[in-house]
């Protein structure tokens, strides 16, 4: 179409040439644009183009914190809290299992002893371990699962502590251990997998390809505890188990609200009103309740999104600061903030 | 006379006969060619139009215009002098004072920007020292911005300092006091909140733990300081432990032991 009547006949006569045409026109094009503009190919990006942040300069002094904040995630590294006795094949696996991550006592390493297996842990041997520790090794570095390991042993502490348990509902409430949740956890991952496998059989590419969903995880595990809680709590029982995991839900949050109000409050100069009805408001809205609020502390460029019928305590003038501020949303299931889990009594 | 013109026979010299189908040979043309054109034209484009990196852009205004954040302090300025007015009952005077100290502030900023804007213009974004140069220029604004232009090295501040009389400034202290007690409070809330994700407590522990650590007393800090959020591990490091034992039972209290353990040495960080 662009080609003189000549060439375009010769080519016509001798369709080999295409390729070798095309070829050289494409590096005669890029030539020609070089020497009619020889900076555009230095500076090729049209416009601001996000930067991956460097290291900041004029870092708060973190230093000086305390190491925790600052480490990784750590989940190999059980605290032994005691140990009389640990011996032979147990030790060599944890070992193993830690992968240089174990610490010795008395020339031993044992921290993963009560997870390699109870077999393994020789009859006279007392080890106790921080519960969550031992469940975080257990999990071989999910944090995921070391988080649903978490909410089932801090559950069942509370149980233990707000219902008067026998001893076979304490034999019960314990088989929910770190092997019962990894159980279930598993047992999902390996259904989906099945079925992506037979998907795949019938559909063909990657259909289902994709890992286990960590939140699907979490709602199976969740809901295969509460059945079991069902069977091993007498009703009465586990009326006052919900009724003190309900505080402690409202508690969160009342402290997640209390917490954004603080921060707004700065920005928007909150009276005492606007206060009282913004955290009122706040602890209705069913989207703090996972709110990570720390963050909006430690980041105040960022403030979380907020729907409208939760601002009516606001000014017009106060919803237009809000709407200039940044926005981020930070859930607490975003978030594992590296720190060695604290211990939960058994 | 229609397969003719549509295409062309050739004989090669080894006999083979070759048809080639004119329109397949357009199309081929103009592939050719309109990829070519669409390469020329993107370079002269990116010649035309290709912009500098702009640092101020990409981490401080963060997709938002000069104009917006512009528009967003001086409402903010508006507002701390309407509750000032409200609460300590400024005159027409001194609040004329103050607007133009917090107008000055914003500007101040500002003029900042633009100084910043010139010290990293041209600075070349494939380049790692340069990318930090632009970060050590452009970082101060950001945390600047971030935790609000009318703190205490402001002009606003200083302005207030001379222009309320002692009464409203006794006040204004009180009021600030009072607002960084909430913001230590919330911070409590929270860390027994975060604390409890780990470790169960009965409604009456958590209830008393709070008050204990609330009556903890920190020294005051400034955001820059990235201290805030440790103030609730603080001030539970600060709870004497007798009175802890009280509350909890004997394993609650390994746990615990643990948490003020870790955080003992931020408490001396705040009674520095």
């Amino acid at each position: 179409m662009f080609l003189p009547a000549m060439i375009r006949a010769r080519l016509l006569r001798f369709p080999c040439l295409l390729p070798v045409c095309f070829a050289i026109c494409l590096p005669i094009s890029l030539a020609a644009s070089l020497v009619i503009c020889p900076t555009a190919h230095a500076q090729v990006d049209v416009g601001p183009k996000p930067v991956q942040n460097p290291k900041p300069v004029e870092e708060p002094k973190v230093a000086e914190e305390p190491k925790p904040a600052q480490e990784p995630q750590v989940v190999a590294a059980a605290q032994v809290v005691e140990v009389r006795v640990v011996e032979g094949q147990a030790a060599a696996q944890a070992v193993e299992i830690q992968d240089g991550e174990v610490q010795e006592a008395a020339g031993v390493a044992v921290q993963a002893v009560q997870i390699v297996g109870e077999a393994m842990i020789e009859e006279g041997v007392d080890v106790a371990v921080g519960a969550v520790q031992m469940f975080a090794v257990g999990m071989e570095g999910d944090p995921q699962a070391s988080k649903l390991l978490s909410k089932v042993a801090v559950d069942n502490a509370l149980i233990r502590r707000v219902c008067k348990l026998d001893d076979e509902q304490l034999k019960q409430l314990e088989s929910l251990d770190a092997k019962w949740v990894k159980g279930k956890a598993a047992a999902g991952k390996q259904a989906g997998n099945l079925a992506a496998g037979v998907i795949r059989v019938f559909a063909g590419g990657n259909v289902g390809m994709q890992p286990d969903n960590p939140v699907e995880a979490s709602s199976r595990v969740t809901t295969a505890y509460k059945t079991k809680l069902k069977e091993i709590l007498k009703p009465e029982q586990l009326a006052e188990y919900e009724k003190h995991v309900k505080e402690r839900e409202a508690f969160r949050r009342q402290a997640n609200a209390q917490c954004i109000v603080s921060v707004l409050e700065d920005r928007l100069s909150l009276n005492d009103t606007q206060r009282d009805e913004l955290a009122k408001s706040l602890t209705e809205w069913s989207g703090i309740q996972k709110m990570q609020a720390t963050f909006y502390f430690q980041n105040q460029a960022y403030i979380p999104n907020l729907p409208a019928p939760v601002l009516k305590a606001l000014t017009a003038t106060q919803r237009k600061i809000l709407d200039g501020m940044q926005k981020a949303d930070f859930q607490f299931e975003m978030f594992n903030d590296g720190q060695e889990a604290i211990f939960i009594a058994q | 006379m229609v397969k003719k013109r549509s295409s062309l026979h050739s004989k090669s010299k080894h006999g083979v006969h070759i048809i080639v189908n004119k329109v397949v040979v357009d199309n081929y043309f103009q592939a050719v060619f309109r990829t070519c054109a669409l390469l020329c034209m993107l370079v002269f484009s990116n010649c035309v139009f290709a912009q500098e990196q702009d640092w101020i852009q990409s981490w401080l205004y963060n997709g938002r215009t000069e104009a917006s954040i512009r528009l967003g302090l001086q409402n903010q300025a508006e507002q701390k002098l309407a509750q000032l007015r409200e609460q300590c009952r400024l005159t027409d005077e001194q609040a004329t004072k103050l607007k133009l100290a917090a107008a000055g502030d914003v500007n101040r900023f500002f003029h900042d920007v633009e100084k910043a804007r010139k010290a990293t213009k041209g600075l070349d974004q494939q380049n790692q020292n340069a990318v930090q140069e632009a970060w050590n220029v452009v970082s101060p604004l950001t945390t600047r911005l971030s935790a609000g232009l009318f703190d205490e090295k402001s002009l606003f501040a200083k302005v207030m300092s001379s222009t309320l009389d002692a009464a409203q400034v006794e006040e204004y202290k009180r009021l600030l006091a009072e607002q960084l007690e909430r913001r230590y409070h919330a911070m409590v809330l929270t860390t027994v909140s975060t604390i409890e994700e780990s470790l169960p407590l009965i409604g009456e522990q958590r209830t008393k733990l709070i008050e204990l650590m609330d009556a903890q007393k920190l020294k005051a800090i400034q955001p820059q300081q990235g201290l805030e959020t440790y103030v609730g591990y603080a001030k539970l490091a600060k709870v004497p432990e007798a009175e802890l034992e009280k509350l909890f039972d004997k394993d609650q209290m390994k746990a615990l032991k643990s948490l003020r353990d870790r955080y003992a040495p931020i408490v001396q960080m705040f009674d520095r």
